[in-house]
């Protein structure tokens, strides 16, 4: 049986001619539906405003005044009801003002009640569909209320997330541009600890919220362990596995990796998928190319994560240029992309480094004027003159003279041997007694190296061979991962720090658990072939170097 | 019935295609007699990021079923972008 679509709907009928409340209202209440009569527009209104109705059907000419009074009446008290007008007014002026007045519906004196009903079940109809679009409109509003809700707390956590890091250095210059409103690109430049220049530029598999989220875990494991004391390849491996956990499988992070080591006097870049970074001579020159030969972060587990990392002189005379593929593939209004021609015609246009970022922007600006933004955009330019400058700066700022003595004596055993625990404890020290920083960053990587090594080789008896070697790094620190969880309380590490002011020295003794891992020389040694790589540094950041037998113990005086 | 299968690349292959390339490449999974899928990239002239998540994907399930992904047919910017990715390590270049 069909519905009947009138049952149970409320009407009110306001006519004084009391013979059409008889015909209307038999017609519909034999259909289920109540009705209301009133005679008068003064009744009418009083009903109105004290119970609701699902349709008025009206008369023009009351005993009390025309039905536009009601009319009116109703839209100045918001209520939101259809009225179909029930008159004899045949006039079309009239219809309509009826109509501008918010009728729905007009029926002609005398009535047809099957006209009648099917035009009532018409705008009944009518009338429901627009509420419910009314109210699917609330809900969408609503929806979209709260999508901007969240959308500016995820907005506000990322900020938080991934800005926290130190102000940037005049002498490294960026640009970020973003397609949506979050960014898959994140850079950082941080000095770290031992007085190295530590930039991370990543660019994470797609754009907007979703590649912002594949950024992040990788922007907390940079802040844990940037100053830990740990190396870049340390790092760029922790970032990898760290994806590899907690990014879907289809998300990944390409990424340049650079630290600008001044002591050493080089720098060391991994580019892992990312367009080729640029060393430049002062005239703007190309000088060489680092090409991308390692597989983006989050893709292989550690095992199969070998990044290629480059080593190049450190030459105060040269310029470092990098960024992400929206750069280049960027289209302009007529579809073809800046590419690296676009690049290249800015750089071979320069004369000199100084303006660089400036002149590839405002290249980049005018070429995509106008053309939709596709993808994140990230440009730097690192002079490293004024980099080393400002290392230079740094070190004579605070040189406070100390004269007071310290020693402290640190024992490390089982679970608490984490290298960044030891390294940050001496660390905070040197700081808090506010010895001068170089000295401190020169102490600062002598322990790293030292702790490194008697942890690693001494304790963990891990083969540096592996180390070494780009392709085995991986296994190496899924090794020493594996082996850190073995710890037990008779693997110690004991240390020994000492402040000497009368000659300006720091005194440093380590002494592991282990057998014994570096070559014991019969005399004091100055043979650096008998050293590692590590130790080669440690060597020339020392003014004295005594290893003891069997190789598990060495004392250092720094200067 | 042959044991490779080939998956042609779109032209444009960025994440509008994820839908049908993920339909096309897990139809392929399904079938117990592949051995070896080839993904053509001859007509292929830009890929995007996205794409290149969604080759890594399929690495992964192929792997696991121990199913061979190559590359064949890539050219000028689809294979610029392959190489930066050092993609050359996950998959053969035929």
């Amino acid at each position: 049986m069909p519905l009947n679509p009138l049952s149970g709907r409320r009407f009110l009928l306001v006519d004084d001619d009391e013979s059409y409340h008889y015909t209307i209202g038999l017609r519909l209440t034999q259909k289920d539906a109540t009705v209301t009569s009133v005679f008068s527009i003064q009744e009418a209104k009083t009903l109105l405003m004290s119970q609701p109705f699902d349709l008025i059907l009206l008369d023009s000419y009351l005993v009390d005044g025309l039905g536009a009074e009601l009319l009116e009446f109703m839209l100045q008290n918001k209520v939101a009801c259809p009225v179909i007008m029930i008159t004899g007014d045949e006039e079309q002026q009239s219809m309509q003002q009826y109509f501008l007045l918010g009728v729905s519906g007009y029926l002609l004196k005398p009535i047809n009640v099957e006209l009648l009903e099917l035009v009532v079940q018409r705008c009944l109809d009518a009338h429901l569909n627009e509420q419910k679009l009314q109210q699917q409109n609330r809900e969408l509003e609503q929806l979209l209320d709260e999508q901007q809700q969240e959308e500016e707390l995820a907005r506000h956590v990322y900020r938080h997330l991934s800005q926290s890091f130190s102000d940037q250095p005049d002498a490294i210059q960026s640009f970020m541009r973003s397609s949506k409103s979050f960014n898959g690109d994140f850079f950082v430049a941080e000095q770290l600890q031992n007085g190295n220049t530590l930039m991370i530029l990543m660019d994470a598999a797609g754009h907007g919220l979703a590649s912002a989220i594949s950024v992040l875990p990788a922007v907390s494991t940079i802040r844990a362990m940037l100053h830990e004391g740990t190396s870049m390849q340390n790092i760029v491996h922790e970032i990898n596995a760290k994806l590899c956990a907690e990014i879907p499988e289809d998300r990944f992070v390409a990424m340049i990796a650079i630290e600008v080591n001044y002591i050493q006097a080089a720098i060391s870049i991994i580019n892992a998928g990312m367009p080729e970074v640029l060393i430049l001579n002062e005239n703007g020159q190309v000088h060489s190319c680092i090409k991308s030969q390692s597989l983006p972060l989050g893709i292989v587990e550690r095992n199969d994560f070998n990044p290629y990392v480059h080593t190049h002189p450190l030459h105060t005379n040269q310029h470092l240029f990098f960024y992400s593929d929206g750069l280049i593939e960027q289209r302009g209004v007529n579809g073809e992309a800046f590419g690296k021609s676009g690049l290249t015609n800015v750089i071979r246009s320069l004369n000199s480094t100084n303006a660089l970022l400036n002149q590839v922007v405002d290249a980049f600006s005018c070429h995509s004027t106008g053309a939709q933004v596709e993808d994140d955009v990230s440009v730097c330019s690192v002079s490293l003159g004024q980099l080393h400058e400002m290392y230079q700066g740094k070190q004579a700022s605070v040189d406070g003279l100390r004269t007071g003595h310290m020693q402290l004596v640190l024992d490390f055993a089982g679970d608490l041997l984490a290298p960044g625990n030891m390294i940050s404890v001496l660390d905070d020290v040197l700081n808090r007694i506010k010895l001068n920083t170089l000295l401190r960053q020169k102490a600062f990587t002598v322990f790293s190296e030292l702790i490194n090594n008697a942890l690693d080789h001494g304790v963990l008896r891990l083969d540096s061979s592996l180390k070494h070697d780009f392709e085995s790094f991986g296994q190496y620190l899924e090794e020493r991962e594996n082996r850190l969880k073995t710890l037990e309380q008779n693997d110690r590490i004991r240390l020994t720090l000492g402040f000497e002011p009368e000659i300006g020295q720091l005194y440093f003794d380590i002494e592991d658990s282990g057998s014994g891992y570096q070559q014991v020389p019969s005399e004091q040694v100055e043979d650096e072939a008998l050293f590692g790589r590590g130790l080669n540094l440690v060597h020339s950041l020392c003014e004295q170097i005594q290893v003891f037998a069997p190789g598990n113990r060495t004392s250092v005086l720094i200067k | 019935m042959s044991e490779v299968r080939v998956l042609h690349v779109p032209q444009r292959f960025d994440f509008s295609q994820h839908k049908t390339f993920t339909e096309q490449y897990s139809a392929m999974l399904e079938e117990t007699l592949c051995q070896k899928i080839i993904m053509d990239f001859s007509r292929t002239e830009y890929l995007d990021s996205s794409a290149l998540g969604m080759m890594v994907l399929l690495n992964k399930k192929a792997k696991a079923q121990n199913i061979h992904v190559s590359v064949k047919g890539a050219k000028d910017n689809a294979r610029d972008i392959l190489l930066i990715a050092n993609f050359e390590k996950l998959f053969e270049f035929e």
